[in-house]
């Protein structure tokens, strides 16, 4: 009797496209970036060690036609490639790299398959290179139980050339047409940078340049103003929750405030030129569930602008706010189906979100007052919050433990004059200073109002009205 | 500051009295001086007069968003614990601390209004210990072109918030009350559903008068989870004011001479069946002054 016409046989071997789906179905798609990115770093720490990262790059391309990362943090190494990298499951004799973020077994495999149909690997170190493409809905196809991928080229004894340097490029194209929606997504997008920014913070500070879409990206630590005058909102609470029979314990934490002014003589900028401030791109919500960031930087309606506040303005961009959601019982989250987005009809959603309205709403009220000192303040006793919040340092999240449900500043609240009437107009300009202190001396003037002043006054009376 | 003075609004003087009377009721939840009451105090602080010789409330805030004159209603604050907070109540609400209960008055002159449900409303059902009491005071003239009237209201809420079959021709007269009743009251329904711990809105006040412009006030009581008994044993279906639902009180205070005045009141409170002595006047001025002698001149 052959094996196959054996009656008592069971064939239990794994199909190969049951086996993508389940290595695909646990993971989202931005942590599946999140682990080729984390084995980049993981190669600049190989290399490098506790030395600096300068000179290192990862770059990622993401767009709905293709996703590519690429580095030059040391490259895969051919024998790591062949018993490792792409074997699925990582054998228990492999040592890995000491203090990596990646699992470097599963994650290269698990994001390629979860973002798209084809993929391709080139890689070279110092003394080895290889190159691997894969047409993941072919090899599936394949009958047998062939495990084995197809290098397309490798050399054992590569010798990388003079001023060239080691490292991986991945590529994968098409994307699955949920991906490639995905990555057409402007707020996903803005997620998944964040999260990069959070991610990789310390090698970022350490000198590592990581570009996203041609944005080359800063380290990311939420920190808010505090002072002994300032301090940010910060409460935190729990409830119990049952959705569709799913019972659990939700606990909430919500920071919010302000954080530093982005530039010297930032107090200064004229606020109407929204174009001026790129910069003010980080400023929004940010929403955690279960430590995952699922919105980053949101300034719509979704978390209260333009309906409890007004709709954002550059007036705004020193707001930041923070929602951290954590449950035992994820189904409770008010993730979307594909954990990219807010479900704003989950019954969880509708309990915070009124907390970050008001949040919201207070502190937006605290930088209108803000606004207000810097057109009508005239000296510090008239703008006690603009001088608070320059006093305050940034204090990161972790450290803020004391609860304050709303944002604190000096007391009694201030009292800002309303606009000087329409008489009365206010000048303001920036000179060169060694020209500066040669007027002042002339004119023996204190200060830059004096300065000001002078020079105004000394205008009008010869070449407007000598007796005015 | 308020247009009329105070002593010539006199609905506005009844309906004061019948807010301090359903607060009494409140002793159910925890004696009177350990609420707190915050509202609008303006120049003349007549409704934190009353909320401390009637109530014995110490705790109070006042919200004054004219704080450019801001000392000027420091020094009109009649009690050494009434605190001024300098700011619109949309910006100063949340520096008020609500961990005590609360009885708190929004006396607006403007009709509803999409920032009042978004910021007050919503802060109010968030914060508000269950036992608080709540209530609202709005503007509800009707806008006399009846082709504009949805129009405007719809500026004032959004076009979402209004319920469906409202029309221009059902917004007059009392229309506006009716529907702003409706708006306010789904938006402190759902404040207080989505909670943490979810809470209940119990109406007692439904009034409207008209001093000059038509106006209304909403009020009502937070309840908690398992306090309905403490409601009910808070007795205020036996204020002959109260209205738990649409139907509204119309507070109307007839014109009486000072002769008149004296001569019905010492009538009253009447024996069941006899009816009011006075040559000349009309049945509908003998009910009317019935139902607001008590509380014309609580204060004023």
């Amino acid at each position: 009797m052959s094996e196959a016409s054996d009656p008592l046989r069971v064939d239990a071997s794994p199909e190969k496209r049951f086996f993508i789906r389940m290595l695909v179905k646990d993971i989202e798609l931005i942590p599946a970036v999140l682990d080729l990115v984390d084995n980049s770093v993981d190669g600049a720490l190989a290399l490098r060690g506790e030395e600096s990262f300068k000179d290192l790059w990862v770059r990622l391309d993401v767009s709905p036609e293709g996703f590519k990362i690429s580095d030059n943090c040391g490259g895969i190494d051919l024998d790591v490639a062949r018993s490792y990298a792409f074997r699925f499951g990582r054998p228990a004799e492999f040592q890995g790299i000491v203090g990596s973020i990646g699992q470097f077994g599963v994650g290269m495999k698990r994001a390629l398959f979860k973002l798209g149909s084809a993929f391709a690997v080139e890689s070279r170190t110092s003394n080895t290179s290889f190159s691997l493409s894969v047409d993941v809905d072919g090899w599936a196809a394949e009958p047998g139980h062939d495990w084995t991928f197809r290098f397309q080229d490798t050399n054992p004894d590569y010798s990388l050339p003079d001023g060239e340097q080691a490292g991986t490029e991945i590529t994968v194209s098409p994307l699955h047409p949920s991906v490639a929606e995905d990555f057409g997504n402007s707020s996903v997008i803005g997620a998944l940078r964040a999260q990069l920014r959070l991610r990789h913070r310390s090698a970022l500070d350490r000198g590592v340049l990581m570009v996203l879409n041609g944005d080359p990206l800063t380290s990311f630590l939420p920190a808010l103003q505090s002072s002994d005058t300032i301090a940010p909102i910060y409460r935190a609470f729990s409830f119990d929750e049952t959705v569709e029979g799913v019972q659990g314990t939700v606990n909430v934490k919500l920071y919010a405030g302000i954080v530093p002014g982005e530039r010297a003589g930032d107090n200064d900028v004229d606020e109407g030129d929204a174009e001026q401030f790129r910069s003010d791109s980080d400023a929004g919500w940010y929403v955690f569930c279960n430590q995952r960031l699922l919105i980053a930087a949101d300034r719509t309606s979704l978390t209260g602008w333009g309906t409890a506040a007004p709709a954002y303005h550059p007036q705004y961009r020193r707001f930041r706010g923070y929602l951290f959601l954590e449950s035992a019982a994820p189904e409770l989250l008010p993730w979307n189906t594909t954990k990219t987005g807010v479900d704003q009809d989950s019954r969880v959603w509708r309990k915070v979100a009124p907390e970050m309205r008001i949040a919201l709403t207070n502190v937006v009220a605290v930088l209108n007052r803000v606004k207000n000192e810097r057109q009508n303040a005239e000296t510090d006793q008239e703008r006690p919050i603009t001088v608070a919040l320059e006093g305050a340092r940034p204090v990161p999240l972790r450290s803020i433990t004391t609860q304050t449900p709303v944002l604190r500043f000096p007391t009694p609240p201030p009292q800002v004059r309303a606009r000087q009437p329409a008489t009365v107009r206010k000048v303001q300009y920036t000179v060169d200073r060694d020209k500066y202190e040669r007027v002042a001396n002339a004119l023996g003037a204190a200060n830059t109002a004096e300065v000001g002043r002078g020079t105004f006054d000394y205008y009008y009376r010869h070449q407007i009205d000598e007796d005015d | 500051m308020a247009k009329l003075e105070y002593k010539f609004r006199p609905s506005k003087t009844v309906q004061r009295g019948m807010i301090v009377d359903v607060c009494r009721r409140l002793s159910v939840f925890a004696p009177l001086p350990e609420y707190q009451y915050v509202g609008f105090g303006g120049l003349e602080f007549i409704d934190f007069d009353l909320m401390h010789r009637a109530l014995g409330i110490t705790n109070m805030t006042s919200l004054e968003k004219d704080f450019r004159a801001i000392e000027r209603y420091e020094f009109n604050a009649p009690f050494k614990t009434v605190k001024v907070l300098a700011g619109s109540s949309s910006e100063q609400l949340i520096y008020v601390d609500w961990a005590p209960l609360s009885i708190v008055w929004l006396d607006y002159v403007c009709e509803l209004e999409r920032s009042v449900l978004e910021t007050d409303i919503a802060l109010l059902c968030a914060r508000l210990q269950p036992g608080s009491a709540l209530f609202v005071t709005l503007n509800a003239h009707p806008e006399a072109v009846e082709a504009k009237r949805k129009e405007k209201l719809a500026k004032n809420v959004g076009e979402d918030r209004i319920p469906s079959g409202v029309t221009g021709e059902n917004l007059a007269i009392w229309g506006l009350a009716d529907v702003q009743r409706t708006i306010l009251t789904d938006a402190i329904e759902e404040g207080l559903r989505n909670r943490p711990v979810p809470a209940k809105w119990h109406q007692v006040l439904n009034i409207r008068y008209a001093d000059g412009g038509k106006m209304q006030t909403l009020g009502g009581v937070v309840v908690g989870p398992g306090m309905q008994k403490s409601v009910e044993q808070c007795g205020f279906g036996e204020l002959d004011f109260v209205r738990t639902g649409k139907d509204a009180l119309v507070i109307r205070v007839p014109m009486l001479t000072q002769r008149e005045r004296l001569h019905l009141e010492r009538q009253v409170p009447l024996e069941s069946g006899a009816s009011l002595d006075l040559p000349g006047l009309s049945q509908e001025d003998k009910d009317a002054f019935l139902a607001v002698y008590r509380y014309e001149r609580l204060a004023s």
